[in-house]
């Protein structure tokens, strides 16, 4: 899951940065609201963390040119202002949820991971797929009970593709939704963490769709 | 409070100085025409002395005599008001039969060989017209005095029938005069009818500021007043920029503080933890008095109930997506705050937000218009809040549940921000079973 942070203030914005490392997260960081539209209008992100008090733009034009450009990525607003008018002018604009400063980290992971849950239409904070579990709160992935461990990067292919149970999803785009903008995305590691995957999950879990991608689907001869 | 209307003043003064220049008038006329009639009297009177001084004569001894009497009949009648009189050294040399047994008295002094023209008291004590001259005839030795002698009732009853008439003439020009002042001082008045209307719009929020055009009179006054309320709603505009910014300024640092205590263990981090809760309920409450606009009776504020609520159900309903929450809306239609519509959401978001965050199922938002109040309700049907408490959780700011952090903080903010407006906020039970706070606000006018 890649998500892009909007902050203004470089402390803030590392400390959110870094929680969201932690949890899993792969994050694009920008410190203004120039920069900040620029990379939400070109790079997939799962979900956006968008600060209101913004220099160049404000935080809620950008949001209002995003859903303009027909970018439907959750937006989480964090603001220091905490007028009702501003909150009831944010969600009309498509803010998706609301964070006040000063705020929890944990409260702040909570409401993103609920967001982007609740967009790719996953009611339920722990995601199954047939004897695979995965607990989105957590990070905990367990197969018929069992809990195994993965690596972050092994945890960033098969949160995504749980995120998408059913889809067919290609290489380039597992690569741009678990490396930030930096990497040099030409590497064929994706093979390695799916080989990988495949090998603690078991036989069946992750087809591969040939010249398209990955899916997972709930395999029927594993019960 | 308010001195007479300009309506009145002017009619007062049109009426009185109508009045004034129509006697004036009435009497100058009135006097002309009296005038013209006793010259037209004196005329005849001329004339018969005229008759008379041709009919008289002087006899051998050289006494005057008259040849013989005017043939006129109302000299013959007795008392008829028409007399003459001849006297000759203050003796009545010839009278008219009409004077009967009386005789007139000449005045003392005639002027010397023209007609004097006098009034004097007649036989029956009635006021006569008269007009006497002194004669001398060839071959007479005493200079005779011819008088002759009118009704003067005559001119008066002439005068009078005129000044009658003139005056329905003039009282009818009169009420002519006044109704059309009337209509002019309505006319002359009308910019400031028009501009008493434009404000009353602007009183009850339906215009931000006055359009015009305007007479060029009162143009500078209607400019001093848009002055003004520009000036209002920019001071209301640079307080809220300044409140935003302030609050962004000093939350982020200290979301920042209070991520890093949460890295810590121990004491510290707990003080850290308590001290910023401490600082941001302090900004918050303190921004939030100093954005209110909270003045009940500034010019041209106004928020409708019905749309203020739908945006917040819209907004709260995505806030509490998760809990399911059945926020009902009831009465809102029609009516209006007397305020700022961002203080209205203020309070109401606070209190609705308060409500769905306590709810287990259900939110009720009711309101009503009793006379010039607004009073709204927000119910939920979760735990509450016990009655021995309500006061304090308001009163202090208090947080009864640290799980759900805020909620005091947000009622005593709405209530600050009520009695800005000289409303009210209240606390009960719901019969709804949790809380039910109660705002009372300043309706506008319709």
């Amino acid at each position: 899951m890649r998500v892009l942070i909007v902050e203004d203030e470089i402390e803030l914005a590392g400390q959110i940065g870094k929680a969201l490392q932690e949890a899993g997260y792969t994050i694009d960081t920008a410190h203004d609201g120039e920069e900040g539209e620029y990379l939400g209008s070109n790079e997939p992100y799962d979900a956006v963390v968008l600060d209101l008090g913004l220099p160049k733009v404000d935080g809620l034009t950008v949001l209002e040119r995003w859903r303009a450009q027909g970018k439907t990525m959750p937006v989480l607003i964090l603001t220091a202002r905490e007028t009702w008018s501003e909150k009831v002018s944010g969600f009309d604009k498509g803010a998706d949820d609301y964070v006040t400063k000063p705020f929890n980290m944990e409260e702040l992971l909570a409401r993103l991971r609920a967001l982007i849950r609740r967009s790719a239409g996953i009611a339920t904070p722990i995601i199954n797929c047939g004897q695979v579990q995965f607990d989105t709160r957590s990070g905990k992935v367990s197969v018929k009970g069992m809990s195994i461990t993965l690596t972050a990067n092994e945890l960033k292919v098969l949160s995504y593709l749980m995120h998408h149970l059913d889809q067919v999803v290609s290489r380039t785009e597992l690569t741009e939704h678990i490396y930030d903008q930096d990497f040099d995305r030409d590497s064929n590691t994706i093979e390695v963490f799916v080989g990988r995957l495949r090998k603690k999950l078991g036989p069946g879990v992750i087809q591969t769709h040939r010249g398209r991608g990955y899916s997972l689907t709930p395999s029927t001869d594993e019960t | 409070m308010s001195g007479p209307s300009v309506n009145r003043r002017l009619m007062l003064g049109a009426t009185l100085w109508i009045a004034v220049a129509l006697l004036v008038a009435g009497f100058v006329l009135t006097e002309l025409f009296r005038n013209h009639v006793e010259i037209s009297f004196d005329k005849e009177m001329h004339d018969q002395l005229e008759e008379l001084l041709a009919l008289a004569g002087v006899d051998e001894s050289g006494k005057p005599v008259l040849n013989r009497h005017p043939a006129e009949p109302r000299y013959n009648r007795p008392f008829s008001g028409w007399y003459w009189e001849i006297l000759s050294a203050d003796q009545t040399v010839e009278k008219s039969r009409s004077l009967w047994d009386q005789r007139l008295l000449a005045p003392v002094q005639l002027a010397k060989d023209r007609e004097t023209a006098f009034y004097l008291s007649g036989p029956r004590r009635e006021s006569l017209r008269a007009m006497a001259r002194t004669y001398t005839l060839p071959d007479a030795k005493t200079p005779i005095v011819i008088l002759v002698a009118g009704p003067a009732d005559d001119i008066r009853r002439a005068t009078r029938g005129f000044a009658g008439t003139l005056a329905i003439a003039l009282s009818l020009l009169g009420i002519g005069l006044i109704a059309a002042a009337f209509f002019q001082v309505r006319f002359g008045i009308m910019p400031l009818l028009q501009m008493r209307e434009e404000l009353a719009q602007v009183r009850a929020g339906r215009a931000i500021r006055m359009v015009g055009p305007f007479a060029a009179e009162i143009e500078p006054l209607a400019d001093e007043l848009n002055g003004l309320l520009d000036h209002n709603s920019e001071i209301l505009e640079r307080a809220r920029t300044q409140a935003g910014n302030l609050a962004h300024a000093l939350k982020t640092p200290l979301a920042v503080l209070l991520n890093e205590a949460n890295h810590l263990d121990g004491d510290v981090a707990d003080i850290i933890r308590n001290e910023t809760a401490m600082m941001n309920d302090q900004i918050s409450r303190h921004l939030s008095k100093a954005r209110a606009a909270g003045s009940r009776g500034v010019l041209g504020v106004r928020a409708d109930l019905d749309e203020t609520t739908l945006a917040l159900k819209r907004t709260l309903a995505r806030i509490h997506e998760d809990k399911n929450i059945e926020l009902t809306i009831h009465g809102m239609e029609g009516l209006s705050f007397q305020g700022e519509r961002q203080d209205l959401e203020e309070m109401l978001g606070n209190l609705m937000d308060n409500a769905c965050k306590w709810a287990k199922a259900q939110v009720r938002v009711q309101g009503r218009r009793e006379g010039p109040w607004l009073l709204l309700s927000i119910e939920d049907d979760g735990p509450g809040i016990p009655e021995n408490a309500m006061s304090d959780v308001i009163d202090r700011g208090r947080r009864l549940d640290e799980t759900t952090p805020g909620s005091g903080l947000g009622l005593s903010i709405v209530r600050d921000v009520a009695e800005l407006y000289e409303g009210k906020l209240d606390l009960s039970l719901s019969t709804l079973g949790g809380l039910s706070a109660r705002l009372k606000l300043p309706a506008a006018l319709q």
